[in-house]
């Protein structure tokens, strides 16, 4: 007869040992740190309009790719994500396989900002980079890769100017928002969100970041401390482990009036797939987005579950659609050993052969 | 190392010599009888958060995170895996003593997740509720003035201010009531996380798959609760309960800042509302802007054009007026081509409105 547990006192013991050691090691360690900086590659600003500043990336080498590769980040967290550190960076590989990349920083709204409205963020931010760009490099249509939320807004904008756009890269990007294992997209429906938008003006970053915490509460707010304990002798460890902690908690207020068409057009009216979708007074239509379409999603992503992304496929109206489906999670896919071998590669390999 | 650095090592060693010291003396005594008590988890981030926090926000936030959300699981953790071990023990009885450890025990009311969730406000991260009993003091004290009118008919000169008064109290009663919908919600969570914790127990209760660590029960007890987190809430009640709080907590707000915009106008300070009138007139002013200016730079592309078709015998009309570079204008200026379209955007049918 065998129970749960095979402890010891002698076990327990050394187990309270170990965590004290580390605990020891890890006041030396934490003030030893260096300042976490985050962003690993050079960047210039080449574009602003308001708080919204578009970045040129500059790798070690002149790009290759004829056809300029513009990053639109979600609103509601920061852009440096997707170039962490150097040795977390989709950008720093995407520039060393010779795409030339630019990336959105929306910037910090604040109250002057409450009334930007989804057509602002779309057609005004988005697409005066898309037009900058395409008078920059003399071209009449860039490529675009959207992530999350900054996924849904390129898709409106693919769908309202597909001539624009020469191909259309989507990472997790939420297409049916009333999948059955979407958490955050079922929580918001018994919501009253002009009453919540009308309470609140802007949408606090707290509340935001307290919300995504919500989804996995017991991971990400109580295994996760415990966890840290054991990299607390590990520097390198730890710096990468409190600049994941700055992103995590650095995240914009989010205006008003977007946020408050971004729940009802989609997350409460699903509007990609109900239809009857408009960004300001234009029909959007994800049949309209006919050019060459790459979807990529993370199997474990509980923000954005693949469900939620895999109807693209039958609602985009390209003939050209692929999909790259990642062993990994929302962050993962950025931030993962995984990631930088199989995320900037694809996506070069797919532009690659739709630029000849 | 600096004379100050040796200070504080050498006191944390001195502390953690006598948490160890606890700790040996508990595993000599083990099978003796004798119960030594043994300093736990709390105890030990006690001692250490103080020290690791070093003035800068990026360590500072996340040890103040680390000591809020694991001390009171974790070392309550150590100390159930402590009355098992070196003893039989089934998945009924740990999951019980569990229970008991974390306040439920004999239909006892306690609601663990709950404190949970509270504990999980602070440094950039928080709920509606933080700000709800921020302003708890301002409400008692309305209440606790005018709570006799609260319940009384509105008539006569302050009849307006007694009715607004009295909508304002009755959504904060109706916070309440949904507050304590959503805590069922979540004791319902920790009810099913109980359960599922037992089954997991007695699934381990074999050769090759016992638990042989306090983290390795603990990450259990986490696994029972995210699975339970996951089914709680995905349902119907969970979501109307949800949305329920969200919705009573924004009437609740509404109404508080409705009252302080009545109280500071009446000493002539600008409100919310006008500064909301102003911002908004400025975005809209601003979108109307750049139609102008969009159409005024499609005008002179097509003069131009018109232009150049006189002189020339083969015309290339130009139709998109390039934006120039970041460093040659002000930031605040848009650059946005002009489009081959005339028609009126939705700028300027808004505008109409």
């Amino acid at each position: 007869m065998y129970g749960p547990l095979n402890l010891s006192p002698d076990k327990l013991a050394h187990e309270a040992q170990t965590m004290q050691r580390k605990l020891a090691a890890g006041l030396t360690t934490l003030r030893n740190l260096d300042d976490v900086h985050y962003g690993a590659t050079e960047k210039e600003a080449v574009y602003t309009d308001g708080k919204l500043v578009l970045y040129r990336y500059r790798g070690d080498k002149a790009p290759t790719a004829k056809v300029p590769l513009l990053i639109s980040y979600a609103l509601v967290n920061r852009p440096y994500m997707v170039d962490l550190q150097a040795d977390r960076s989709i950008v720093k590989q995407l520039l060393a396989q010779g795409e030339d990349i630019y990336i959105i920083d929306w910037g910090y709204p604040d109250l002057s900002d409450r009334y930007l409205d989804l057509s602002d963020y779309i057609e005004r931010f988005l697409g005066g980079c898309v037009d900058f760009l395409r008078a920059k490099h003399k071209l009449d249509a860039i490529n675009l890769l959207g992530i999350c939320q900054g996924g849904v807004f390129s898709l409106c904008y693919a769908s309202l100017h597909p001539d624009k756009i020469k191909n259309l890269i989507t990472m997790v990007t939420p297409v049916d928002f009333h999948t059955a294992d979407n958490m955050l997209s079922h929580w918001t429906r018994g919501m009253d969100v002009d009453a919540f938008v009308n309470a609140l003006g802007n949408v606090p970053a707290e509340l935001m970041n307290y919300c995504y915490l919500t989804l996995k509460p017991f991971r990400l707010n109580v295994q996760k401390y415990v966890g840290m304990t054991d990299i607390l002798d590990d520097k390198h460890a730890m710096e990468d482990f409190l600049r994941m902690e700055k992103w995590i908690f650095d995240s914009p207020d989010q205006a008003g009036e977007a946020f408050r068409q971004f729940i009802t057009k989609f997350y409460q009216k699903n509007g990609f797939v109900e239809g009857g979708l408009t960004i300001g007074d234009k029909d959007v239509s994800l049949k309209n987005v006919r050019m060459p379409v790459l979807n990529v999603f993370a199997e474990q992503d509980h923000l954005v579950p693949p469900s939620a992304s895999r109807p693209l496929k039958t609602l985009a109206g390209t003939k050209d659609y692929s999909e790259l489906s990642f062993k990994g999670g929302h962050i993962g896919i950025y931030v993962s050993g995984r990631a930088q071998r199989e995320v900037p590669s694809a996506i070069h390999n797919w532009l690659a052969q739709r630029s000849r | 190392m600096s004379a100050t650095d040796n200070d504080w090592t050498q006191d944390f060693e001195a502390l953690s010599r006598q948490y160890w010291n606890a700790w040996s003396e508990m595993a000599r005594q083990a099978g003796t009888g004798q119960q030594q008590q043994v300093p736990g988890w709390q105890e030990a981030m006690d001692l250490w958060a103080p020290w690791a926090r070093d003035g800068r926000a990026q360590t500072d936030d996340t040890i103040s995170r680390m000591n809020a959300q694991t001390g009171a699981w974790f070392g309550q953790m150590q100390e159930l895996a402590r009355q098992f071990s070196g003893g039989q023990s089934n998945a009924s009885d740990i999951a019980s003593e569990w229970k008991k450890a974390l306040g439920i025990e004999n239909g006892g009311f306690s609601n663990p997740f709950a404190s949970m969730f509270e504990q999980m406000s602070g440094q950039n991260a928080h709920g509606m509720d933080q700000w709800m009993k921020q302003a708890a003091p301002w409400m008692d004290a309305l209440r606790g003035e005018f709570g006799g009118m609260f319940n009384m008919p509105a008539f006569g000169l302050q009849r307006e201010q007694q009715e607004r008064w009295q909508a304002l109290g009755k959504s904060q009663m109706e916070y309440q009531k949904a507050m304590s919908g959503y805590n069922a919600q979540l004791m319902e969570c920790g009810k099913r996380a109980f359960a599922k914790f037992e089954d997991k127990l007695a699934e381990r209760s074999e050769p090759g798959r016992q638990l042989d660590s306090t983290r390795a029960l603990f990450d259990l007890w986490i696994d029972a609760a995210e699975e339970s987190w996951g089914e709680v809430a995905m349902t119907p009640e969970f979501r109307n309960a949800y949305g329920d709080l969200v919705n009573a907590q924004s009437r609740v707000r509404a109404g508080v800042q409705g009252e302080v915009e009545r109280t500071t106008g009446m000493f002539g300070m600008p409100t919310r509302t006008e500064v909301n009138s102003s911002h908004k007139k400025v975005t809209q002013l601003e979108r109307d802007l750049r139609e102008l200016k969009q159409r005024f730079a499609e005008l002179e592309s097509a003069m131009g054009a018109s232009a150049k078709s006189a002189t020339h015998a083969a015309p290339r009309v130009e139709t998109k007026a390039a934006p120039k570079p970041v460093a040659k204008k002000p930031a605040s200026v848009a650059r946005k081509p002009a489009a081959k379209a005339t028609k009126p955007t939705p700028a300027s049918r808004r505008a109409k409105k």
